[in-house]
C-alpha cells in the first residue's frame, strides 16, 4: 500500500510544475514582440514509479508513477530553417547592395532626360559641326563649335567624376562592412564564452542562444558564413574556410590598400631602380653582381608583399622592369611614383586603391571566398571589370573607350585639315582638336598616346581652347590674301560630322546605357526573388518559433485548470487524512 | 501551418507596402506623363527611346541642311535667271545690228549697250548671300588683303579673273585653237558648199579646164582662201590676246605666211594676202573667150599668109595680133592662176605642213609659256580644280547636296565663257574705230557662240531645278521618317493617361482594401473572448 503522505508529493509536484509552466507561458507572452525570441516550452515527464534501482522496493503488481517533473525548458527552433535563412539572407543582401549602387548609377546615366545627359551633349556638338560646315568662314558658327565641344568634354568629366565618387562610396562601404563584421565576431566570441560557462554550470542558456542566433542572422547579411554548433552549444564560424570565430577566440578581418603603403612602395621601387643602376655599372666594370642580385631579389619580394607585380628582364642590359597591372613602376634606372603611375590606367588605379582582405593570415578572394552578403556586393561594385558581373570599373572603362574613340577619330581627321588664319597667324595643319599626350618617334614625328585619355581628363587641345579659329574645316590651306582663298572649303568639317554616323558613337553610348539598364533590372528581379525566398523561410521560422497569442492564452487557461485541479487533490487528501486520523476506529 | 500574430503583422505590412508602391508608381506616371522615369524601369523601352532620340537628332541635322540648301539654291536660281535674261538682251541687240542698215553711230550705240551688259555679267558673278560670295566656289570671303577686299570675279586689263585665275587667257587660247582648226577645215575638208582648198588646187589644170570652169574653180578657191586667211588673222589676233611677248619668233613665223617675208638668200615671198590680191586681180580680168593667138601655128591663114580674120569672125573667135598682145595679157590666164596656186603651196606646203608647223609651234609656245602647261601654275589644271569645287552639305547617310555652283560652271570656260563672248561681240561692234581686222562677218559666227553660251546657262538652270526637286523629295521623306521615329519614341516612353488613371484607381482600391482588412484582423485575439 502506498503511503498517503506520498500522495501529497504527487499533487505537490503537479502544483509546482503547473506553476513553472505558467511562468514559461508568461515569459512567452511578455516576449511576444522581442526580436529573435524563440518560444519556450517546459518539457515535463512523468516520474517513474519505484524502480528496481531502489534498495527497498515494494513488490506490487500495480505500480503508479510518482508525479511529474520538469526535465527542461526548451526552445522550439529549427536549425535547418536557420541555415537556409542565413544562406538566402547573404544572397539577398548581396543583390540589395549591388542594386542600390546600380540604381545610383542609373541616375548618373539618365539619358532619358533631354536636358542633361551625354546624348544631348553629343547631339549638340554634332549639330554645331553641321551648322559650321554650311559656312566655315563664319566666326559665330566656329565659336559655337568650340563652346559645344567644351560642354561635351565637361559632361564627360562630370559623369566620370560622379562615377569616381560613387566608387569612393563603395570603397568606404567595404571598410564599414569589415568593421561591422569584426564587431560581430567579437560579440559572438564573448557570447560563446558566456554560453560555455553556463553549460558547464548547467544554467539556462535559452536567452544567450537567442542572442547568438540573432547575431548570426545579422552577420549573414554582411558576409557569407559557414558555422557549426559545438556540443557545448558554442558556435564556430568560418568564412571561405578561414576561421573567424572559434570558441571564445576570434580573428579580425584585416583590410589593406596598396595606396596606404604608397610611401613604402615608392621607397622600394627607388631602391630597385638604384640597384638596377648599380648592377649595370658593375657589369660594365666586369665585377661580380651576385650580391647585388640577391639584394634586388629581396627588394622584389618585399614589394610583392604589398602589391602583385610582374618583372621583366631586359636580355641585353639585364635591367629589371617592374610592371603593376600593365603600368611601369620601374623602367631601367627610373622609378615612378606608384599613385601617379596608377592614374594613367584604370585597371591599375582600381587595383591600387581597392582594399584586399585577409583573415587569419589568408587572403580572401572575391567570388571564391567571399560569395555573399553586403561585402560581396560592395567589392563587386568597386572592382569588377567583367561583363558578367558588372561593377563601376566596367562602366568607367566603357565610358573611357567612348571618349577615347571620339578623341582619336576626330583628331585624326582634324589633323589633315587646315585652320583659319587670324590676327597675323597663318593657316596651319596638323592641329589636334582634343588634347592628346604625345611623344616623338625616331624621325621626330609626334606619336599620340590615346590610351592615357579617359572620360575624366578629355579636354580640348590648347590651340582650340585659345581660339576657335584653330578649328580646321578646310582640306586645303586657307589663305585669305590669295585669289583661291579656300575660305568656304568645308570638306574636313563635313568629314568630322560624318564620324557620328560612321563610327556609331550614339550606338556605343546606347549600349552602355542598355547594359546598365538590363543589369539593374536583372539584379532587381534577382533581389525580388531572393526577397520572396527569404520572406518565405522567415515566415516558416516564425511559424515555428514565434509566439502565438491564442496558443499562449489557451495554455494559460489549461495550466490554470491543472493548478486548480492539483489544489483540489491536496484538499481531498487532506480530508482523507483527517478521516484517517480523526474518524477511523473511534 | 501555425500562424502567429507577428507573422500576420509582417505579412500585412508587406502587402500594404506593395500596394502602396503600385499606387506610387502610377501616381508618378500620371504626374510626369512618362512611362519610364529611370532607365531600368523597362530596358527594352529605354533602348527603343534612345535609338529613336539619336536617330531624330541626325534627321534634324539633315533637315536643316535641306532647307539651307534649298534657300541657297533659290538665290542661285535667281542669279542664273538674271544671267540668262541678260544674254537674251545681247542676242536681241546683235540681231538688230546684223539685220537692217545701221549707221556707224547706231553700231556704236549698240556696242556701248553690249559693253554695259558685259560688265553686268561680272556683277552677277559676284552675287553674295549674306557676307559670302555665292559663286566663288570655296572662296566665300573674297580675297582680303589689309582693308581691301577682292570679289571672286575681277577684270584686269580686259581679262576676266576668277579667284585669281585668268579665264580669259584660256578662252583666247581656245579661240586660237578653234581658228587653227577652221584653217585646217578650209584647207583639208570639203564641206557641203564646196571642195576643200587643197582639192581645188591639186586638181586645177589649166590645160584641161575650160575657161569657164577654170574661172569658176578660181573663184571658189578665192572664196576659200579668203576664209582661210580670215581664220589665220583671227588666230593671230587671239594669240596676241594671250599676252605673247613681242617680238616672238613663233608668232612671226606664223605671221609671215600671211604678210610675206624675205628669205635668207634674198628671195622675196609675197605672203598669202599678197597672193590673194593677185588672185583677185586675175579673176577680175575679162575672160578670154574663144581666141587664137597670131603666132599659133594652127592659125588659119589666107593664101597670102595673112590671118583669115573672116574665118574667125564667122565663128566668133577673136584673133589676137601682135599689137593686141597687151590687151591679150590683160585677159584672164588660167596659167597665172596655177602659178599663184603653186606659190601658195610654196608658202604653206603642198600638204599644209608649213602652216601647220607654224600654227602648232605658236600654239605650244602659248601653252607652255602662258598657260604654264606641265608646271605648278598650269592654268588648265587650276581651272579644273576650281571647277570641281562645289560646296555641299549632308542631307542623308552618304548623301550630299551641292548648295551652289562655282564660277567656272556659271560662266563657262574656253570659247563659251560668257564674258569672253560678250567681249568679243563688243570688240567686233566697235571695230570700226581702231582698225582691227575682225570682219563684220565674224558677228554671225559670234552669234552661234553666244547661243552655245546661252544653252550652257540654261543647262545650269535645269540642273538647279532638278536639285530643288530632289531636295523637296528628300525633305518629305525626312519628315515622314521623323514622324515614324517620334511615334516609336512616344509609344515606348509616354504613358496612356486613361490607362494610367484606371490603374491608379485600381491600385488605390487595393491599397484601401488591404488596410481595411488588416485593421480588422490584427485587432482580435483570444483574449477578447475570455470573460
Amino acid at each position: 500500500m502506498a503511503s498517503i503522505f506520498g500522495s501529497f508529493e504527487i499533487a505537490k509536484s503537479g502544483l509546482s510544475v503547473a506553476m513553472l509552466q505558467l511562468n514559461v507561458t508568461e515569459q512567452n507572452i511578455a516576449n511576444a514582440n522581442t526580436k529573435g525570441y524563440t518560444r519556450q516550452r517546459a518539457v515535463t515527464s512523468a516520474i517513474e514509479p519505484n524502480s528496481s534501482n531502489y534498495l527497498i522496493a515494494p513488490r506490487h503488481a500495480a505500480l503508479v508513477g510518482q508525479g511529474v517533473e520538469v526535465t527542461g525548458v526548451t526552445q522550439i527552433r529549427s536549425d535547418y530553417l536557420d541555415a537556409q535563412f542565413r544562406k538566402l539572407n547573404a544572397d539577398f543582401f548581396a543583390n540589395d547592395s549591388i542594386e542600390q549602387a546600380l540604381t545610383y548609377l542609373n541616375g548618373v546615366f539618365n539619358e532619358l532626360d533631354e536636358e542633361s545627359g551625354l546624348t544631348t551633349a553629343i547631339k549638340n556638338f554634332y549639330s554645331a559641326l553641321n551648322t559650321f560646315s554650311s559656312d566655315p568662314s563664319s566666326h559665330e558658327y566656329r565659336t559655337n563649335v568650340q563652346q559645344q565641344a567644351q560642354a561635351l568634354t565637361a559632361t564627360f568629366n562630370t559623369i566620370y567624376d560622379e562615377m569616381r565618387s560613387l566608387w569612393g562610396d563603395q570603397s568606404s562601404s567595404i571598410r564599414t562592412d569589415v568593421a561591422q563584421i569584426n564587431s560581430y565576431a567579437e560579440k559572438i566570441a564573448n557570447l560563446n564564452l558566456a554560453i560555455a560557462r553556463a553549460v558547464q554550470a548547467d544554467a539556462a542558456t535559452n536567452d544567450l542562444k537567442d542572442e547568438l542566433n540573432l547575431l548570426l542572422d545579422e552577420l549573414s547579411g554582411y558576409v557569407n558564413i559557414e558555422y557549426k554548433f559545438n556540443h557545448n552549444q558554442t558556435v564556430d564560424i568560418t568564412i571561405g574556410g578561414n576561421v573567424l570565430v572559434t570558441g571564445r577566440v576570434f580573428n579580425r578581418l584585416e583590410l589593406t590598400t596598396p595606396a596606404e603603403n604608397a610611401a613604402a612602395i615608392d621607397a622600394l621601387t627607388q631602391d630597385i631602380a638604384a640597384l638596377n643602376g648599380q648592377i649595370k655599372s658593375a657589369l660594365e666594370a666586369g665585377e661580380d653582381t651576385a650580391e647585388l642580385e640577391a639584394q634586388l631579389q629581396d627588394k622584389l619580394d618585399a614589394l610583392g608583399e604589398y602589391i602583385s607585380v610582374t618583372v621583366e628582364t631586359d636580355p641585353d642590359t639585364n635591367l629589371r622592369s617592374v610592371y603593376f597591372e600593365g603600368v611601369a613602376l620601374v623602367s631601367g634606372t627610373e622609378a615612378f611614383a606608384a599613385s601617379e603611375a596608377a592614374e594613367s590606367k584604370l585597371e591599375a588605379w582600381v587595383a591600387f586603391n581597392t582594399p584586399t582582405l585577409t583573415l587569419a593570415g589568408q587572403k580572401l578572394e572575391h567570388g571564391v571566398d567571399i560569395t555573399g552578403g553586403q561585402l560581396f556586393g560592395h567589392i563587386r561594385m568597386a572592382t569588377s571589370f567583367d561583363n558578367d558581373a558588372q561593377g563601376i570599373p566596367f562602366y568607367m572603362a566603357q565610358l573611357d573607350d567612348l571618349a577615347r574613340a571620339m578623341a582619336r577619330d576626330i583628331n585624326e581627321i582634324h589633323r589633315t585639315g587646315w585652320t583659319y588664319p587670324f590676327g597675323g597667324t597663318e593657316s596651319k595643319t596638323g592641329i589636334n582638336f582634343f588634347y592628346a599626350p604625345s611623344t616623338f618617334d625616331a624621325e621626330g614625328n609626334p606619336v599620340y598616346d590615346y590610351s592615357a585619355i579617359t572620360a575624366g581628363n578629355i579636354r580640348l587641345s590648347d590651340e582650340v581652347l585659345s581660339s576657335p579659329n584653330y578649328i580646321a574645316a578646310s582640306s586645303e590651306e586657307v589663305n585669305l590674301k590669295a585669289g583661291v582663298t579656300e575660305s568656304g572649303n568645308n570638306e574636313i568639317a563635313r568629314r568630322l560630322y560624318a564620324t557620328l554616323s560612321t563610327n556609331g558613337y550614339f550606338d556605343m553610348l546606347n549600349s552602355i546605357v542598355a547594359d546598365l539598364a538590363i543589369e539593374t533590372n536583372t539584379v532587381r528581379s534577382i533581389k525580388a526573388t531572393k526577397d520572396t525566398l527569404v520572406t518565405s523561410v522567415d515566415t516558416q521560422r516564425q511559424s515555428l518559433s514565434s509566439v502565438s497569442m491564442d496558443e499562449e492564452t489557451t495554455n494559460l487557461i489549461m495550466f490554470q485548470q491543472t493548478y486548480n485541479a492539483c489544489a483540489r487533490v491536496v484538499t481531498t487528501i487532506s480530508e482523507m487524512i483527517d478521516t484517517l486520523v480523526n474518524r477511523m476506529g473511534v | 501551418m501555425r500562424i502567429t500574430s507577428s507573422m500576420m503583422g509582417n505579412q500585412f505590412l508587406r502587402g500594404a507596402n506593395r500596394a502602396l508602391s503600385e499606387v506610387n508608381k502610377y501616381n508618378l506616371q500620371i504626374a510626369s506623363g512618362k512611362r519610364l522615369t529611370s532607365i531600368s524601369d523597362d530596358p527594352a523601352g529605354t533602348i527603343a527611346v534612345l535609338r529613336a532620340r539619336t536617330k531624330l537628332a541626325t534627321l534634324g541635322d539633315y533637315q536643316s541642311n535641306t532647307s539651307t540648301t534649298s534657300s541657297y539654291l533659290k538665290e542661285v536660281e535667281a542669279a542664273i535667271t538674271d544671267l540668262d535674261e541678260l544674254l537674251q538682251d545681247v542676242y536681241g541687240e546683235v540681231i538688230s545690228a546684223i539685220s537692217g542698215a545701221k549707221t556707224e553711230e547706231d553700231l556704236r550705240a549698240i556696242a556701248e549697250k553690249v559693253r554695259v551688259l558685259r560688265d553686268e555679267v561680272v556683277a552677277i558673278g559676284n552675287a553674295s548671300i549674306g557676307t559670302s560670295y555665292l559663286f566663288g566656289g570655296y572662296n566665300f570671303t573674297g580675297s582680303i588683303d589689309g582693308i581691301s577686299k577682292t570679289a571672286p570675279f575681277e577684270v584686269r586689263n580686259g581679262h576676266l579673273f576668277y579667284n585669281g585665275i585668268d579665264l580669259s587667257l584660256y578662252s583666247w587660247f581656245d579661240e586660237y585653237e578653234n581658228y587653227v582648226g577652221l584653217m585646217d577645215q578650209k584647207f583639208f575638208n570639203a564641206d557641203k558648199d564646196a571642195n576643200s582648198l587643197k582639192e581645188i588646187i591639186d586638181k586645177f589644170d589649166p590645160g584641161v579646164y575650160s575657161e569657164g570652169y577654170a574661172i569658176q574653180q578660181g573663184e571658189q578657191a578665192y572664196k576659200i582662201l579668203s576664209d582661210f586667211i580670215l581664220a589665220a588673222e583671227n588666230a593671230l589676233y587671239s594669240a596676241r590676246q594671250c599676252d605673247v611677248d613681242f617680238p616672238n619668233e613663233h608668232y612671226q613665223n606664223f605671221e609671215k605666211l600671211l604678210l610675206g617675208w624675205q628669205d635668207t638668200d634674198g628671195k622675196e615671198y609675197e605672203g598669202l594676202k599678197g597672193l590673194k590680191e593677185r588672185l583677185y586681180n586675175e579673176l577680175s580680168k575679162e575672160p578670154r573667150g574663144d581666141y587664137i593667138l597670131y603666132n599659133d601655128p594652127s592659125i588659119k591663114t589666107l593664101k597670102d599668109g595673112t590671118i583669115d580674120f573672116g574665118y574667125y569672125e564667122e565663128r566668133g573667135i577673136k584673133v589676137y595680133t601682135a599689137d593686141m598682145m597687151d590687151e591679150f595679157n590683160n585677159k584672164f590666164d588660167p596659167q597665172k592662176v596655177k602659178d599663184i596656186f603653186n606659190a601658195i603651196y610654196e608658202h604653206i606646203g603642198t600638204d599644209g605642213s608649213e602652216y601647220k608647223k607654224a600654227a602648232s609651234e605658236l600654239g605650244s609656245h602659248i601653252q607652255t609659256e602662258k598657260l604654264g602647261e606641265g608646271t605648278a601654275d598650269d592654268l588648265l589644271d587650276k581651272i579644273n580644280t576650281e571647277k570641281a569645287k562645289r560646296p555641299t552639305l549632308s542631307v542623308g547617310l552618304n548623301q550630299e547636296a551641292a548648295y551652289t555652283i562655282n564660277g567656272v560652271e556659271l560662266m563657262g570656260e574656253g570659247r563659251q565663257n560668257v564674258y569672253h563672248v560678250l567681249d568679243k561681240i563688243y570688240r567686233i561692234l566697235s571695230s570700226g574705230d581702231d582698225g582691227q581686222k575682225i570682219d563684220e562677218k565674224e558677228l554671225s559666227l559670234a552669234i552661234s557662240t553666244l547661243q552655245e553660251a546661252q544653252s550652257n546657262v540654261l543647262t545650269r538652270l535645269t540642273e538647279i531645278g532638278a536639285s530643288q526637286n530632289r531636295l523637296t523629295l528628300l525633305s518629305n521623306r525626312i519628315d515622314s521618317t521623323k514622324l515614324n521615329y517620334t511615334m516609336m519614341r512616344s509609344q515606348a516612353e509616354e504613358v496612356d493617361l486613361a490607362e494610367a488613371s484606371i490603374n491608379l484607381a485600381t491600385a488605390q482600391t487595393i491599397y484601401n482594401a488591404a488596410l481595411a482588412g488588416g485593421a480588422q484582423i490584427l485587432r482580435t485575439s483570444l483574449i477578447d473572448y475570455l470573460r
